[in-house]
């Protein structure tokens, strides 16, 4: 079965950000069968619905989708979202539709346990909870993987790549650039200076275990001045870009009081590993948080709120492996591989004493797996070392007891003769 | 660079084992926050680990440590003493390599030592009042407390002289000396189990354990039961760690006494010296049983086959083999007095006989003299074993029993077997196609051949005969190339 790829959206006309344009080619290069988006937009009701009146069991899906580390992305759940004007399906909304079953899932029959979901966006990857909900909402298929990092394609002209950037987020008020202009309001000069300034305090400040940043080698500044040295918004090697946070009311709310009342979020999960150096320092280690004090009024009107993130990439010009690693997340519903709830009852039965077990857990084999693939491993190898891995239970169908075998009972034959006629 | 060990287990079929694991760098333990399913990092400048994978209690496996080197690039290698024990599998990526590190565990491990040490430890008491087993032991043998589990040559051993009873019909014995049986003697501990728990394990050199050997051929000898000697107060001490289980169930049944045996008295039965002397080239093994339970698990005769390839699969380890053969060879079961009556139910068991060991692996079975009253139900329980593969033999030695009443129902038995009129006592007869043996002997026959080999009075009662039909026809039943 070949991979089916949803394009979640189109490029408007004058984007300069062909993101939806040359995915269409990566994947049309690779043999996918490709699902385009309908005008104004899919959602993720619609992807439901195609899967749904294609009747047959899928391996791997693609959704190819703008999105962000504040856990969202650009395909409104349903199609009444998006005729309220909604663009996005956040972490929220997922939460909203599973408490409320909004969704209908595809069903067993199309969703199984060999089905794979692969994002093809920005940053998403980096909140676990919107990858379990979309599982949820999916029908549990054996996996889902988010890309950590910004995605993009690039084009050489002849050909289509899928690559990953190194980011560094600040929130800014204004925006980077005024509707209508070709550069920020002072200048690029002083915008990258202020840019790397701001980053290099924000960035600098996580402890790594190389340990403080040495001053007179400051490799993180170094690493954000090489970045944004050329940078305008024009992709190229590196590049800024803009992701906006929309707020909407609720209920009777006016614009202004959602605004005042956006709780705290994070453009991805608390980052638990410390960077192991400085070059390590990026949107993947050090998260960025807003809140209501990041809100402005996008328009005079103030009808309008909205936050803005500044971001500066540098496209890291390497193939993007899309397994647990550096490059995606992952979560997964196959016993085999998920991480147990309780770590007692995963398979091996180690714990406690037992003597059962039903086969090597996988959560450290998948481990490996995943940071060799990540570290460029190549899959045969990989396959090679899965295969090294023992199954079944060497215990299964041992018998360890017996009952007392009175079968004995017979005359009594003595064990050695009187010894005076030995 | 991250250099990732991933430690499991697996038995020798290559199974899961669950364990839980403990490594060490150069000294220093390497921590982990599960050690069931830990994913070490090797630190850098390693170059010695040893990781050691430890099955739950009451598991059926044992613990094992293997020793693995880590060359200055990282690579990790099974040292030379750990290399049969573990397989190694790694990956390479850019800036890390994984390490599956599989160690083998065995459901058995060596307990010569610990056996040896019991049978420095005799009790002092029977029920019959203080006895020096350690002054008998030294009477019988010549040396005690053995200073090592070989099996020794045999200066003036007396074997059945099988072409001449051939041809005169008559119980006929040669002196020679039994050569020292070159191979491994080990006793091994089965863990997990109730009984048996020690098993004594003979392989002869001229079985080599090679890579990509044949199945090994087993011969495993059921010795009688336990619990009919408590009361005279033998089996007092735990078992299976106590003399008694270590001399009477163990060293007994591998010894000859150390002159004219097994002639010059009744006891020790030689079991591997007659195997030798048979020309069977085959692995021994005597299971030590115990009061209670007795044989315990090997009622299941899947598990006996089972055990048997762990047994297998061990002493090839030992012989630096990392891949047994995986199944083992043709099997023959032998018991002697009431070890007959565990056989034959063994073999009466329906659920047994439908298992893939007694049906396909076990090519022959010895019965060496059961009680008179047992016999019918050997040759029904054999008989029915065998019913419908022409491959399978059955050999029965019996003594002539005493009682006239005993005497028909044992000779009917015999007729039933041999599907013949068995002759005139003394016999030792076969089927015509060599499939099924019948034995009488009479207690003259025994009290003529001590006295022609000894020229003393022979003051023995029937036990001589009993012992003595398991210590000396033992061989006769080995040679009819079953194996």
């Amino acid at each position: 079965m070949g991979e089916l790829t949803f394009l979640l959206n189109a490029d408007p006309p004058d984007d300069p950000n062909r993101f939806y344009s040359l995915a269409q080619r990566f994947f049309t290069d690779a043999g996918a069968t490709l699902i385009a988006a309908p005008p104004g937009g899919q959602t993720l009701e619609g992807v439901f619905t195609t899967l749904t009146d294609l009747k047959v069991a899928r391996g791997t899906i693609n959704l190819v989708s703008h999105a962000n580390g504040f856990a969202a992305m650009e395909c409104p759940l349903t199609l009444a979202d998006q005729i309220a004007g909604r663009r996005t399906t956040t972490v929220d909304d997922l939460r909203l539709a599973r408490d409320n079953k909004t969704l209908t899932p595809p069903g067993p029959g199309i969703i199984t346990s060999k089905t794979r979901i692969v994002i093809y966006g920005c940053d998403v990857g980096r909140s676990e909870e919107f990858l379990k909900l979309l599982s949820g909402l999916f029908g549990l298929p054996d996996e889902v993987l988010a890309p950590r990092r910004l995605s993009l394609f690039i084009s050489d002209g002849s050909t289509v790549r899928y690559r990953q950037a190194q980011t560094w987020s600040l929130v800014r008020k204004p925006p980077l650039i005024i509707a209508g202009a070709s550069a920020p309001p002072r200048g690029w000069p002083n915008y990258r200076a202020k840019f790397v300034t701001d980053a290099r305090d924000k960035f600098g400040r996580i402890a790594t275990l190389e340990g403080p940043i040495d001053p007179s080698v400051d490799r993180l500044k170094k690493m954000l001045t090489d970045a944004a040295q050329n940078a305008t918004t024009v992709f190229g090697r590196s590049f800024f870009m803009e992701e906006g946070v929309d707020i909407f009311p609720h209920g009777s709310q006016t614009v202004e009081e959602a605004a005042a009342g956006v709780k705290p979020r994070s453009n991805g999960d608390v980052v638990k590993a410390m960077p192991k150096t400085a070059l390590e320092l990026d949107d993947s280690t050090v998260v960025t948080t807003v809140s209501s004090a990041d809100t402005y009024a996008a328009n005079p009107a103030k009808t309008k709120f909205q936050i803005t993130v500044a971001i500066l990439a540098q496209v890291i010009d390497q193939p993007v492996l899309i397994a647990e690693g550096p490059n995606y997340h992952r979560v997964t519903s196959s016993p085999g591989i998920a991480p147990a709830a309780d770590p007692a009852s995963t398979g091996g039965g180690g714990g406690g004493g037992s003597t059962g077990g039903a086969g090597a857990s996988s959560r450290q084999i998948q481990s490996l797996v995943d940071h060799l693939l990540a570290d460029g491993a190549t899959q045969e190898e990989v396959d090679a070392l899965a295969a090294a891995i023992p199954q079944g239970d060497a215990t299964e169908g041992l018998v360890m007891d017996a009952p007392d075998d009175t079968t004995d009972t017979g005359e009594v034959v003595d064990l050695v003769p009187p010894q005076e006629l030995a | 660079m991250s250099n990732l060990l991933l430690p499991i287990a697996s038995h020798w079929k290559g199974e899961f084992v669950a364990c839980r694991f403990k490594a060490f760098a150069d000294g220093m333990p390497l921590a982990t926050p599960d050690d069931t399913h830990p994913l070490y990092d090797i630190p850098k400048g390693t170059s010695k680990l040893t990781v050691t994978a430890t099955p739950p209690k009451d598991s059926p496996f044992w613990e094992a440590t293997v020793t693995l080197s880590v060359s200055t690039s990282g690579e990790v290698a099974a040292e030379t003493s750990s290399s049969v024990f573990v397989r190694l599998k790694t990956a390479v990526a850019n800036n890390s390599r994984g390490t599956v590190v599989n160690i083998k565990v065995s459901r058995f491990k060596d307990a010569t030592t610990d056996v040896l040490d019991l049978l420095t430890k005799p009790p002092a008491m029977r029920a019959s009042g203080p006895v020096d087993e350690a002054a008998n032991n030294l009477s019988t043998y010549g040396t005690w407390p053995p200073s090592n589990w070989l099996l020794p040559a045999v200066a003036t051993a007396r074997f059945l002289d099988l072409s001449k009873m051939a041809s005169t019909g008559a119980l006929t014995f040669r002196e020679k000396t039994a050569p020292a049986i070159d191979g491994a003697s080990v006793v091994l501990r089965l863990k997990g189990v109730t009984a048996p728990q020690l098993f004594a394990v003979v392989w002869p050199l001229t079985l080599p354990r090679d890579p990509g050997v044949d199945p090994t051929p087993f011969f495993l000898f059921v010795r009688q039961g336990a619990l009919q000697n408590v009361g005279a107060g033998y089996f007092k001490g735990a078992y299976p760690d106590s003399f008694d289980y270590a001399d009477l169930c163990l060293f007994q049944n591998l010894h000859y006494g150390n002159t004219g045996a097994p002639l010059s008295t009744w006891g020790p039965k030689g079991v591997p010296y007659q195997v030798a002397e048979a020309g069977a080239n085959v692995v021994t093994v005597i299971p030590c049983n115990g009061v209670g339970p007795e044989f315990g698990v090997l009622s299941d005769t899947e598990q006996t086959g089972k055990i048997l390839e762990e047994i297998q699969a061990f002493m090839f380890w030992r012989a630096a083999v990392p891949d047994p053969p995986t199944s083992i060879g043709k099997t023959v079961i032998a018991a002697f007095s009431s070890g007959n009556d565990f056989l034959s139910a063994w073999l009466a068991n329906a659920k047994n006989r439908s298992g893939s060991f007694l049906k396909d692996t076990v090519r022959a079975v010895y019965f060496l003299d059961p009680r008179p009253d047992a016999v019918p139900g050997c040759v029904t329980a054999a008989r029915k074993w065998a019913e419908g593969d022409p491959k399978k033999r059955i050999r029965l030695y019996t003594h002539l029993p005493d009682k006239p009443a005993d005497r028909t129902m044992v000779r009917a038995a015999h007729k039933t077997l041999l599907e013949a009129q068995p002759p005139a006592e003394p016999y030792f007869t076969n089927s015509p196609d060599g499939h099924k043996t019948v034995s009488m002997t009479r207690f003259d026959d025994w009290k003529k051949v001590f006295v022609d080999a000894f020229h003393q009075d022979f003051t023995f009662d029937w036990q001589y005969t009993h012992h003595n039909i398991c210590a000396a026809m033992l061989t006769h039943a080995l040679a009819q190339n079953d194996f």
